[in-house]
């Protein structure tokens, strides 16, 4: 008698509390979202047009209950990196969505700051396999791939021809300045070798393009193996040679633009930038852009590294399906037609590259598609940012002592790797 | 069977007395009724999940509770559950029950409310690591390195703590010190916010910038009330002298003097002076030597010993073809292919300090202490009038924001660190001077071309530079350099037309010149012109420009041409440009013909500053381009004209 009671009432009291919670919900639209601002946190739109806040602003027309609003962020993905982990720590407006750099996933889904998405009713087949492997974790699925990204090797046409190798290109250097050249050329090549994420990424594609590794599959560092320091020495040769030089020392103090700039001035004949470059330097609307252009692209004489930005959840948002929802639009195949076609972010699903006004409009379409296929990962952990940081350090003494792999650089980046 | 027998009833128990109906109720009713309730829950859970499959636990708890109710209630069960509930009222005691259904409540609702946390918790105890509490500090540009290796210096000490965990993070990065005040009294809008993070900690070059925003706040309420550290630290403005003008160590020919009789020696020497365009040191070089030549009363009754002093400063940075406008590092960096034989320099003495680390290859290089130096050392000079930076810490406190208990335990550590002996014997390490008390080495050594003990020796001008004073020196400066002729001309053409949030890309253009202008126009004759195909190259003015309609092509090569020679020999032409030329009515050879004016380019949109003709034009006349985005207009805008 007296356990039947504590039955009977245990049974009640979980009924009451399940209503009781239920109250606290967000209250669920017909849609079966839940009502209410979405935020989405990303760094500046560069597209062409603005071509994000466009989609958004068609999925507030259509989705009145949920509108969603872009907070854009510095251009720096040091300053993104940071903000982003403010509000995740509770200092400033918690958003709903992230929008992250490809390597911060691991750590954000580590830390407990997203959420990982609903995927039993995900339809993810369509996506590249390459973008699509950054979102998952730990056997989770934390994003869906905003926009993807792969260097591109720009040569400026017909001066030089597109290198296969990285001594094709030394010999191409060579070869154009024993012979009459233009005036302003300075280098061969340009780069991004400022003290930021370029200078990570060059130090990786430097170190794959001679075959060795950064980080090996078990995730050992591979830093001081004959192949990894060639490739790094590679860097520190070039900015020590000449004449003729082959990379010219304010190389850097470069970033994107910079370099961008010093290929566009005719500084160098060769440049390694991200396809953003090319829309930069081409303007396919102008009429006069119909001239010849004055730089051809090609692979990279190596893998790239894979760049790109995946929106996840943020753990803290009371609006997990709507996010997921905005989400899924975000990346459904008419968003990212749009998002390439119009804007210039190359797509995350391959159907879009089969589109005749896609490659109309983008004539670097399959150096591009294949480039990203073929694009290989930085370290995945929660600890990329700190091991960026070391990563950059080792690659700047090494550049400051003409090629010397610091002795104890397998050492630190380890430390790194493990926070 | 059935019929009149009292049959046990669902529930209940043959030897208790049954309600009448359901006592005479064939159990044929029974089936039936059962069967109905069943079909009803069935059909009622088909048609909904066809309509919207459920997704979510507790909505499908939510939904088969829905169901069940509808079921009895509409299989006619309703009395039978009546029944029910009577007999177990009148079997348990219905005390007992209300105080198991509250607790009962209660557990599920913590359950539910607080198991994530709590598992979350409970993982966390076991992390190797938690993740470092962060804090976001903002400096300026000058001081970012040295603050950025402090941050990890202390980051670095704490973790050495607390075993190998990191439990703080200090991200310190660098915004000119104008904007970082625009933006803390802007509450660190949406604008601010594509500039760089929102700040927790502000680590400004003086108290006299803490001042102006305590003031402004006073005025309107805008910006965070703040905690201010008075000073960290120090770092005098210094005259870096050359090698070739003979400076000895201690010279008392040059220590001590004031500003006003540095300038008289060099002039003598024949050395010329450069001094950093907009920035904190050359305003504070400014006001000092202002000061010296007799004051602002003096200077306002005739302007003329500080139009001279401008003019030869012209001179040297035309001498040494200096960059106009430039910041200390470009102006270092023309330094060093001049070697020794460059000016002097205005500089802070940590920037100086860096320069001849460059120049002796590094900290354990040939010093710059006067014996067999490497050639383009520099070497401080004292002036007894120079002003110091303060170093102070300001802790922001935005309204609405309630700061974790986290982040302000690492934000008193740092303080706390900085105050201590760690931090101020690594402020040592990074060129700055502690407070008294902490004995000084390298760089803060005669190696590094300085004095460790200038600064209380030669230096008499104590306390902060009043923010009324540094006002009127550099409002009488800004008078004095008014030479130039400057016209900007602003893309009107079609592409304009776009939206960017609620403002077309003409709308920012036209909001950035406006915020430049009035700075512009105290040191130049500005004028303004829009160009399209539909209405030409137009003058406008700072009002009309705003009611401009922009329509049609790009004729960008010919508004190059108009306004260069509009602009004419001597003049700037700064063009704002969203794309290319799209009318073919000016070539580019005649734009490469065109000489006289200075061109700067602000590019944005499609434009970019890789475009040839572009290119070609600002090199050719000594001008430049930068590359803007619709977010950055006005900070870019202003950045070039600071060449001007």
């Amino acid at each position: 008698m007296k356990w039947s009671s504590f039955g009977i009432g245990a049974v009640a009291g979980a009924l009451v509390a399940v209503v009781f919670v239920s109250c606290g919900l967000p209250a669920l639209e017909d849609n079966g979202l839940e009502a209410g601002p979405l935020l989405i946190i990303s760094g500046a739109d560069q597209s062409n047009g603005r071509q994000r806040q466009q989609l958004v602003d068609q999925w507030n027309r259509t989705n009145p209950d949920t509108p969603a609003q872009i907070e854009e962020l510095a251009l720096g993905a040091d300053d993104q990196y940071f903000e982003m982990v403010g509000r995740a720590q509770g200092n400033g407006r918690m958003p709903d969505i992230y929008n992250l750099d490809v390597t911060w996933t691991a750590e954000f889904a580590e830390r407990g700051y997203i959420s990982p998405l609903d995927e039993s009713e995900l339809d993810t087949s369509g996506f590249i396999e390459n973008p699509l492997a950054t979102c998952r974790y730990d056997g989770k699925l934390w994003a869906l791939p905003f926009n993807t990204d792969a260097g591109l090797m720009y040569y400026r046409s017909p001066d030089v021809k597109a290198p296969s190798t990285w001594d094709e290109m030394v010999d191409g250097t060579r070869s154009l300045f024993s012979g009459p050249h233009d005036s302003r050329l300075r280098a061969g090549y340009t780069t991004q070798l400022a003290d930021y994420e370029g200078l990570a990424v060059n130090g990786f594609e430097m170190v794959w393009g001679a075959g060795g590794e950064v980080v090996d599959e078990d995730g050992e560092v591979r830093i001081d193996s004959p192949k990894a320091k060639a490739g790094l020495r590679r860097l520190a040769d070039g900015l020590n040679s000449g004449p003729p030089q082959i990379i010219p020392p304010e190389a850097r103090s470069q970033d994107e633009t910079a370099s961008m700039i010093a290929f566009g001035e005719g500084k160098v004949a060769y440049m390694r930038n991200w396809p953003v470059a090319f829309r930069n330097m081409d303007n396919p609307d102008a009429e006069d852009a119909k001239r010849q252009l004055f730089f051809e692209v090609a692979p990279l004489p190596g893998p790239s590294v894979l760049g790109g930005q995946n929106l996840a959840i943020s753990s803290g948002s009371p609006r997990k399906q709507a996010a997921q929802a905005l989400i899924e639009f975000l990346t459904s195949p008419r968003s990212q037609q749009i998002l390439f076609e119009r804007g210039g972010f190359a797509a995350t699903r391959s159907i879009v590259y089969e589109d005749a006004e896609v490659q109309r409009r983008h004539p670097y379409w399959k150096v591009l598609r294949d480039s990203i296929t073929r694009a290989k990962h930085r370290p995945v952990t929660k600890c990329y940012v700190q091991f960026s940081r070391a990563f950059r350090d080792v690659i700047n003494q090494m550049l400051d002592s003409e090629g010397k792999v610091p002795p104890n650089a397998k050492e630190r980046l380890t430390a790194a790797l493990k926070c | 069977m059935h019929g009149e027998t009292n049959e046990p009833e669902p529930g209940g128990e043959a030897n208790e007395p049954q309600p009448h109906r359901e006592a005479n109720r064939p159990e044929s009713d029974w089936k039936r009724l059962s069967l109905t309730a069943v079909l009803i829950a069935v059909g009622t859970a088909v048609s909904q999940l066809a309509v919207q499959p459920l997704d979510g636990t507790l909505r499908t708890i939510i939904f088969g509770v829905g169901v069940v109710i509808l079921a009895v209630v509409g299989a006619g069960l309703i009395e039978w559950l009546l029944w029910l509930l009577r007999r177990l009222l009148e079997r348990f005691r219905p005390q007992r029950i209300a105080v198991t259904v509250v607790v009962a409540t209660l557990f599920c609702v913590m359950g539910v409310s607080w198991g994530r946390p709590a598992v979350d918790w409970t993982a966390k105890l076991f992390e190797p690591c938690p993740p470092p509490v962060l804090v976001r500090a903002l400096t300026t540009p000058e001081l970012l390195e040295p603050y950025r290796e402090l941050a990890a210096e202390f980051a670095d000490d704490e973790a050495a703590k607390d075993g190998s965990c990191r439990p703080f993070e200090v991200y310190v990065y660098a915004l000119p010190a104008e904007e970082a005040k625009a933006g803390l009294h802007a509450g660190w809008s949406a604008e601010y916010l594509r500039k760089a993070p929102t700040p927790d900690v502000w680590l400004p070059e003086t108290g006299m910038h803490v001042e102006q925003v305590v003031r402004r706040r006073d005025i309107d309420k805008s910006g965070p009330p703040m905690d201010v550290t008075e000073s960290v630290g120090t770092i005098p403005i210094v005259l870096a002298l050359p090698a070739r003008a003979g400076l000895r160590p201690e010279d008392p020919e040059w220590q001590g003097k004031t500003w006003q009789d540095l300038v008289d020696k060099l002039r003598d020497n024949g050395i010329g002076l450069i001094r950093p365009g907009k920035s904190t040191v050359g305003e504070f070089a400014t006001v000092a030597i202002y000061s010296s030549a007799g004051g602002a009363t003096r200077l306002r009754e005739n302007a003329e010993p500080a139009r001279q002093f401008e003019s030869w400063v012209d001179s040297s940075f035309q001498a040494g073809r200096y960059p106009a406008g430039g910041n200390h590092t470009a102006l270092l960096g023309r330094h060093r292919e001049l070697g020794d034989a460059g000016a002097a320099m205005v500089l802070s003495e940590l920037d100086m300090i860096r320069h001849n680390e460059d120049v002796r290859g590094g900290p354990y290089g040939p010093g710059c202490d006067f014996l067999d130096e490497p050639p383009g050392c520099l070497h401080a000079v004292y002036p007894s009038d120079t002003y110091s930076f303060d170093l102070p810490l300001a802790v922001l406190n935005w309204p609405g924001l309630d700061r974790g208990a986290g982040q302000r335990r690492a934000i008193d550590a740092f303080k706390a660190w900085l105050g201590g002996d760690a931090g101020r014997e690594a402020m040592v390490l990074e060129g700055i001077r502690p407070p008294p008390g902490t004995p000084l080495q390298s760089p803060l050594s005669a190696v590094s071309g300085i004095i460790p003990g200038g600064p209380p020796n030669h230096i008499k001008q104590h306390g902060r530079l009043p923010t009324n004073i540094r006002d009127e020196m550099v409002s009488i400066k800004d008078q004095v350099r008014r030479t130039s002729r400057v016209l900007i001309s602003l893309d009107a053409s079609g592409s304009m037309r776009e939206r960017v949030g609620g403002q077309t890309r003409y709308g920012l253009a036209v909001k950035a010149i406006q915020d430049a202008h009035a700075n512009l126009a105290r040191r130049a004759e500005v004028t303004l012109n829009v160009f399209s195909a539909t209405i030409g190259v137009r003058p406008v003015d700072l009002t009309s420009i705003g009611q401009v309609q922009p329509a049609g092509n790009t004729p960008q090569h010919r508004a190059i041409l108009e306004g260069m020679r509009a602009a004419g020999r001597g003049g700037v032409l700064v063009l704002v440009t969203d794309g290319s030329n799209n009318v073919p009515d000016v070539t580019p050879q005649q734009v490469a013909e065109q000489s006289g004016a200075r061109v700067l380019v602000l590019a944005f949109g499609e434009a970019t500053c890789g475009a040839q003709v572009l290119n070609d034009v600002t090199n050719r006349t000594g001008g430049s381009c930068r590359q803007a985005s619709v977010d950055t207009l006005s900070f870019e805008l202003a950045e070039l004209l600071r060449g001007v």
